[in-house]
């Protein structure tokens, strides 16, 4: 029976997907109190998830919320917002089902704080894809962040985790005050915060002091996606956080951190007179993350921190696009929104498999993968296949991802980007090698290794993906370039 | 036009707040400095309300103060849990971490 | 209008003498009682903006509860050695550090460049009556209104910093 929504309020049906999740946000906290077995609990935060993608799913049928801004224009309602949502609630989705066996081990303490800010970060980053106000848009910034400061903390008699949090709130604390520098010269020179409006208003801003606003903006946001050289932070965060919120980070706050200078930089600052200039700017910024990324992650030992450069080069690649998108912005911002998605299906498997070895009590570096094609050969081979797919060979997701941001690179006359793009996705065969190298040739004494049915189901969904997506692209770049076309134009 | 001073005012504060977090080695005198930071930019936030005549910008201050204590809240309990460990912090001792 | 001048004048050197002093401190306490001077008179500066509202909230937010608890933070763990640099051992960088000069060379030169930037440039304005600008009326009414959202986030946001600090500091008990 299809249920009409004609009559229901847009208003509420658009902010339904992050008030669901407030709500079981906040109804697991409350239980918790009252709760001895909290492994069920693990269980309501992912239904809440699940909800909130239905809302969604509801909020985003043609017709039920016509496009526009709802919510004293916060909110947002078009296809790049119901994209980005989705994708935010997958990330979610898979880092709460691959941390389900590791925190009651490693976190049996604060399990259920454990996804309460995994649930409270997922929401400031729905709204930071949702919205079209910088006001918003900043708040949304700072919750995640926040949120991620403190999971980043969370193993508290481990000095590592101690260090890497507080470096991750040094660093994130002053990106956010030159973010903020930055929103202030904004609003002054439109006196508003609502994007469009800055948009029309930014057409006789003077040019110095304009242009000094979009430094200090892309530098802000250049910390929060980790793109170098504003990326010191990351491998030491990423090494010293506990497992699963590396993952975390790897996924889903960089996802948004790009939502949000899609929408900043495509929607509020597109005028001819300073969209060159970023476009430049953005253009040095994914050269210079591609090759310190990579030629860094060459170096290490430690896979977890490997895993930190490799994701300041995908900072690069998906630059590519940004760069792009200001000459050619369907096509460029398309090939972001799709290479963010086939980003994360792909990273869920292979943190999924760095949290499987910490669950037996081994470490996370390159010679614990020793030997993991006997150990697990189905494991191994499914690991070699997500690598693969984040080097950009076909027919994986990574391939598609890349084809497209490639085309849009050449589309709008950055061939040289492009070339570089390829080169380095060359490079990056060395270090997953490394890992390939060591899971299939080198012999060990361990005993198999288990995953337990929730990270297997991570998995398997994680490859399933990368050949599904892969193979069945076209409707989703399809999508993924209309949702910019639908931007309030 | 005094305007113009209140915003140079805010550029001088934000300066001397981001030499401070890239030079002091103490996590608490960093936290300060990111705090004057955000101080500068609210106050070019306000200034620039007033010169607008329009509410976005107050209330873009007042959240920014909001964020500004939940934030100073969640630093101070990392620099407390490291502090607990030992006696003097200083960021050139925290090398645990390579790099 | 020499008033005005006069008394931004002195609010600006307090203000930047004292975030000097911060960078500058050998002591966290003494930091942090300068950090409350500056934020004290940066609120000077918003009541001669007027804004009454937004310089209430810097004396008792600011002022009042963050530099409240940095001092209680201080006071309640267990460092005592509340110095910051030790003395023994001074390369050249940390005796730059100490004497503040690069911090004053970097901000003057920072704060030039902004200040240029700021005169050449012909920053948009409307004509703003002089008073009355803001009541707190109008911000609660602004705040419920078209800052539903954000207001919103803000106090879970707020939720979230007490998790964190309870989580993060609670001692181990059992």
């Amino acid at each position: 029976m299809p249920i009409d929504l004609s009559s229901v309020n847009p208003n509420l049906l658009i902010i339904l997907p992050p008030g669901v999740l407030a709500v079981f946000a906040l109804v697991v906290l409350v239980l918790d109190l009252y709760s001895q077995e909290k492994r069920w609990l693990a269980g309501l935060s992912l239904v809440g998830v699940l909800l909130s993608l239905v809302a969604l799913w509801f909020a985003s049928r043609p017709g039920a919320v016509p496009p526009g801004d709802y919510f004293g224009r916060m909110v947002t309602a078009d296809h790049f917002t119901f994209y980005m949502v989705a994708v935010l609630l997958v990330a979610a989705g898979l880092v709460i089902l691959f941390s389900m066996d590791w925190v009651p081990r490693r976190l049996p303490k604060v399990q259920v704080e454990y996804y309460e800010l995994v649930l409270f970060a997922t929401l400031g980053m729905m709204f930071m894809a949702a919205s079209r106000d910088v006001t918003l848009i900043y708040l949304g910034l700072e919750l995640s962040s926040q949120a991620s400061y403190i999971l980043a903390g969370l193993l508290r008699n481990d000095p590592r985790s101690n260090e890497a949090a507080l470096k991750y709130f040094l660093n994130g604390a002053l990106a956010s005050a030159v973010l903020l520098f930055g929103l202030s010269i904004l609003y002054g020179l439109t006196g508003t915060t609502y994007l469009p409006e800055m948009l029309v208003a930014l057409g006789q801003a003077p040019l110095p002091l304009l242009v000094t606003a979009m430094v200090f903006v892309i530098a802000g946001f250049g910390f929060k996606v980790a793109a170098a050289p504003f990326h010191l932070w990351a491998p030491d965060a990423y090494e010293g956080a506990p497992t699963p919120v590396s993952g975390f980070f790897s996924m889903a706050p960089k996802a948004a951190a790009w939502a949000a200078v899609l929408r900043v930089f495509l929607e509020g600052l597109s005028i001819p007179q300073v969209m060159d200039k970023w476009s430049v700017l953005y253009a040095v910024l994914s050269a210079s993350s591609m090759l310190i990324g990579n030629l860094t992650a060459l170096w290490q030992t430690n896979v977890k921190r490997m895993m930190a450069y490799s994701s300041v080069s995908h900072a690069g690649y998906i630059l590519v696009g940004v760069a792009a998108a200001a000459r050619a912005p369907e096509v460029g911002a398309g090939a972001v929104l799709f290479y963010l998605l086939s980003y994360i299906l792909t990273n869920a498997g292979i943190w999924a498999a760095l949290v499987a070895l910490e669950n037996q009590g081994e470490g996370t570096e390159m010679a614990d993968f020793r030997g993991l094609a006997q150990r697990n050969p189905a494991l191994a081979w499914s690991l070699l296949l997500l690598f693969v797919s984040l080097i950009g060979i076909p027919p994986t997701v990574g391939f598609f991802g890349k084809f497209f941001l490639f085309r849009a690179g050449v589309q709008a006359g950055y061939v040289w980007l492009a070339v570089l793009m390829a080169i380095n996705s060359a490079i990056s065969v060395g270090y997953y090698y490394a890992v390939v190298r060591n899971m299939f040739f080198e012999k060990t004494e361990k005993p198999r290794l288990e995953l337990g049915s929730s990270l297997q189901a991570v998995v398997a969904l994680s490859v399933l993906a990368v050949l599904v997506v892969g193979l069945g692209s076209s409707p989703v770049i399809q999508y993924a370039e209309a949702a910019l076309g639908l931007l309030g134009r | 036009m005094v305007e113009n001073g209140y915003l140079a005012l805010a550029a001088v504060l934000f300066a001397l707040g981001g030499v401070g977090v890239l030079l002091r080695r103490s996590p608490l005198i960093s936290l300060m400095c990111v705090e004057l930071m955000w101080n500068a930019a609210n106050l070019a936030f306000v200034t620039f309300a007033r010169m607008h005549g329009n509410m976005d910008g107050q209330v873009f201050a007042f959240l920014t103060i909001t964020v500004a204590a939940a934030e100073a809240a969640i630093g101070l309990a990392l620099i407390v849990l490291l502090f607990r460990r030992r006696e003097h912090v200083d960021v050139d001792d925290v090398h645990s971490l390579r790099g | 209008m020499t008033a005005q001048y006069l008394s931004f004048g002195a609010l600006a050197l307090v203000t930047l003498w004292s975030a000097y002093k911060v960078v500058t401190a050998r002591l966290i306490t003494h930091a942090a009682l300068w950090m409350a001077l500056s934020f004290t008179s940066v609120s000077g500066i918003f009541l001669m903006l007027q804004q009454e509202f937004i310089a209430a909230l810097q004396v008792l937010i600011y002022a009042g509860a963050i530099t409240t608890m940095i001092i209680f933070a201080i006071m309640l763990s267990s460092i005592r050695e509340i110095r910051v640099e030790p003395q023994e051992k001074r390369s050249i960088g940390q005796r730059i550090r100490a004497s503040g000069l690069l911090a004053v060379v970097v901000g003057l030169v920072f704060a030039a460049f902004m200040t240029y930037v700021y005169y050449v440039s012909e920053i948009p304005k409307e004509a703003v009556p002089d008073a009355g600008l803001l009541t707190v009326r109008q911000v609660g009414a602004t705040l419920f209104t078209r800052f539903t959202v954000p207001f919103e986030v803000a106090s879970i946001l707020l939720l979230l910093a007490m998790i964190g600090a309870i989580i993060l500091t609670a001692k181990e008990t059992e």
